[in-house]
């Protein structure tokens, strides 16, 4: 039994005990079945003369929180659209369970959940109303909807919120509603589609630990973003899209072993010569030195005692300087060695 | 899946005050702006003071007589002195009375349309004078014949009234109620752009998050649709039951015929309202910029803001009455409850109902259409 205590609005605690974990029976169909529960094949969209999608190879396993991060338009939502078969695509292959999707495919829209990047839901229902009246497209069982229904709603948190209209909530928890919607019916896969856009940092931690316990529940997820950190969080494999094409897919660790970085130390309010900065360009394992407004940062391919040796040298020539503190690579390095842009460009 | 697209549809406060609320309102203001129009015109209690019996006192009251002859419920003529006139004239008890001396006059205690009777039919009798006067002196055993003839004339022109081939008695401003029964059908079409919408994944993203759902586009096309009519179809009926117990609207003894009529009318509204609502990807304030030119369109053409200009296009376009939504609805209540024609009645429900099929067709095969370009 999961139990968790979570903080809804500002003084406000509730607590809960989801029944996520009881996955219902039609998991079992799944046995057997191929890893891979979706599959892109050289998928290609275009907008007239834009190119959304540029032969988007793709593999998603089951039981993966997959992480399709990327900056803005680069093409995940479009990919979702196309994968979901909402969208009209030129070229390619998609196939979810080893089935193709087309839009008629109902057994297996029954195994899909989505949470859109807009809230999606009736302004003239309750949050209640609105969480039965989805579950419901999924799942004709009144009785067996009615006790999906509860556990979303307390799985969210809003058991204090499920009489109220839409316009009544806060952002936060309108985003929790809109994830409620998507997972009600205890779908096999999830689509988050940029989930936590213009959150508060509370519900924020709270929608992304949500994700990680219905991953941990069975259900593979697809979480988009272009949050890198949220992304490093949870995803178990991550593709960076950029202009439509997969850059670098793996684990956090594999993308980030894909570029030359080890470490970067920055050394703040250093007045240095060019000489002296020439020297630090000499110094093993360093490749990179950026030197601007005496903020010095120097990029390491190694992590051996990196900091002990450039603190050595400040010593040595005698530099003044500020706070200095190590790092190691993230996300937005690895896109930042790839396609020479930071991911909040 | 059915009762939540009824909540939906009764929690929609803006499209409730157009559907439901806009239609009482209006019918509420007719009645209140022109609805006892013709009461007034029922009886008007007027006096004869006669103050000389001579020549032109007698050939007045004559003409007088025959004016009730022709419609006993325009005037109520008693005879009196002018003391009790008067008195009567203050406390509103006559609207007028005419003196009689040499010459005729009239006097009056207000400006409002019984005293525009009174008035038109003296200056009738006026400009026949010199004509009867002609008479009288040269040959005076025709003077009642040609007094007869004035006073059907005189009562023409001071006041048109409205026959119907049935013989029935007609509300000259019925027209106006036939017009908002229409307008309220119409306004169907409010509710169905808003069921449509909410199915297009490319306008709304809650229209997206059904459509990658388990069921089936067209089963849930099918709930809003049946919903929507439903809906709109009770809305006028109580809207008929406000104008006929409420308003005491004639709408004729049948009422079968009448529910028919405005099924077909919601029928028609709704679809119009579904097939705008299923075309393009305009935004939802684009669509609804078109429903209201459509809706209040339709129904200006058959009459709702100007009398008469249904009658100009029957002249001039006639087709455009035979595919006016809101002209088939009034033509049709016309053929039922002012004038028996049942032919036309038949001819107006049918098109009707061919015209709502053909755009819930065309919903459907929209509809079908379940992948998009972009979203």
């Amino acid at each position: 039994m999961l139990v968790s205590e979570i903080q809804a609005g500002s003084a406000k605690r509730t607590k809960y005990t989801g029944k996520w974990n009881k996955r219902p029976k039609y998991h079992n169909i799944m046995e057997g079945m191929s890893a891979n529960m979706i599959k892109i094949e050289n998928l290609v969209k275009r907008y007239g003369n834009l190119v959304a999608l540029d032969h988007l190879d793709l593999e998603i396993a089951k039981g993966e929180i997959f992480g399709l991060l990327g900056p803005n338009g680069c093409g995940k939502t479009t990919a979702i659209g196309c994968i979901l078969a909402l969208l009209r695509y030129d070229k390619g292959e998609i196939t979810i369970c080893s089935e193709k999707m087309t839009p008629e495919s109902y057994d297996l829209k029954r195994k899909i959940g989505i949470v859109p990047q807009e809230v999606a839901v009736f302004d003239q229902l309750t949050v209640q109303e609105n969480i039965d009246y989805f579950c419901g497209l999924y799942l004709p069982d009144r009785k067996k909807r009615k006790e999906y229904v509860e556990d979303a709603i307390t799985f969210v948190g809003l058991n204090d919120y499920k009489k109220m209209y839409p316009k009544q909530l806060s952002g936060g928890l309108l985003r929790r509603l809109n994830i409620a919607c998507g997972i009600a019916h205890k779908p096999e896969i999830i689509f988050m589609d940029e989930p936590t856009v213009a959150v508060d940092p509370q519900s924020r931690n709270h929608i992304l630990e949500g994700i990680r316990k219905l991953n941990q529940t069975g259900a593979t997820i697809i979480y988009t973003s272009h949050y890198m950190e949220e992304v490093e969080q949870i995803c178990t494999q991550i593709a960076i899209l950029d202009h439509g094409q997969c850059i670098a897919k793996g684990t956090k660790e594999e993308l980030k072993q894909m570029i030359r970085t080890g470490e970067k130390i920055t050394v703040e309010e250093a007045a240095l010569s060019d000489q002296q900065l020439e020297h630090i360009r000499q110094m093993e394992q360093v490749y990179a030195v950026d030197y601007q407004e005496q903020v010095l940062l120097v990029r390491f391919d190694g992590t051996d005692h990196n900091i002990v040796k450039l603190l050595q040298y400040l010593q040595e020539q005698t530099i003044c300087f500020g706070r200095v503190y190590s790092e190691l690579p993230t996300l937005n390095d690895v896109f930042l060695e790839i396609t020479g842009k930071s991911l909040r460009d | 899946m059915i009762k939540y697209s009824l909540l939906r549809i009764l929690r929609d406060r803006v499209t409730i005050f157009w559907a439901l609320c806009f239609p009482f309102i209006l019918a509420t203001l007719f009645e209140v702006s022109f609805g006892h129009m013709n009461d007034s015109l029922d009886q008007i209690q007027t006096a004869v003071v006669v103050k000389r019996d001579g020549q032109t006192a007698q050939t007045f009251q004559k003409f007088l007589k025959e004016v009730q002859k022709e419609d006993n419920d325009l005037l109520a003529v008693s005879t009196m002195d002018q003391k009790e006139a008067d008195r009567k004239l203050k406390s509103e008890k006559i609207a007028g009375y005419y003196l009689l001396g040499e010459d005729v006059s009239l006097t009056v205690a207000g400006n409002g349309v019984p005293e525009s009777v009174l008035q038109s039919l003296m200056e009738s009798y006026d400009s026949q004078a010199a004509y009867l006067k002609t008479i009288l002196k040269e040959k005076p055993q025709q003077l009642a014949a040609v007094t007869q003839k004035i006073g059907k004339n005189v009562l023409k022109s001071a006041t048109v009234k409205e026959v119907t081939l049935s013989g029935k008695k007609v509300d000259g401003m019925i027209q106006y109620f036939f017009s908002a029964v229409a307008m309220a059908c119409m306004f169907g079409c409010f509710l169905g752009m808003e069921a449509a919408i909410r199915l297009q994944a490319n306008v709304k993203a809650v229209a997206a998050r059904r459509c990658v759902s388990s069921t089936s586009k067209m089963k849930m096309a099918l709930a809003d649709i049946a919903m929507v009519i439903l809906v709109d179809y009770v809305f006028v009926v109580l809207f008929l039951v406000y104008l006929v117990f409420g308003l005491k609207k004639d709408f004729g003894n049948n009422p079968a015929p009448i529910l028919l009529i405005t099924f077909a009318g919601c029928l028609i509204g709704a679809s119009m309202g579904l097939l705008v609502g299923s075309i393009g990807k305009w935004g939802e304030d684009v669509k609804v910029a078109i429903i209201l030119s459509v809706s209040l369109g339709t129904t200006f053409l058959s009459g709702l803001m100007v009398s008469g200009i249904k009658g100009l296009i029957e002249k001039y376009c006639p087709i455009l009455n035979r595919i006016n939504p809101s002209a088939l609805i009034t033509d049709a209540l016309y053929s039922v409850a002012v004038y028996p024609d049942v032919a036309r009645y038949r001819q107006d429900v049918a098109i009707m109902l061919l015209m709502g099929a053909l755009c819930i067709a065309i919903v459907f095969f929209l509809t079908r259409r379940v992948r998009y370009d972009s979203i």
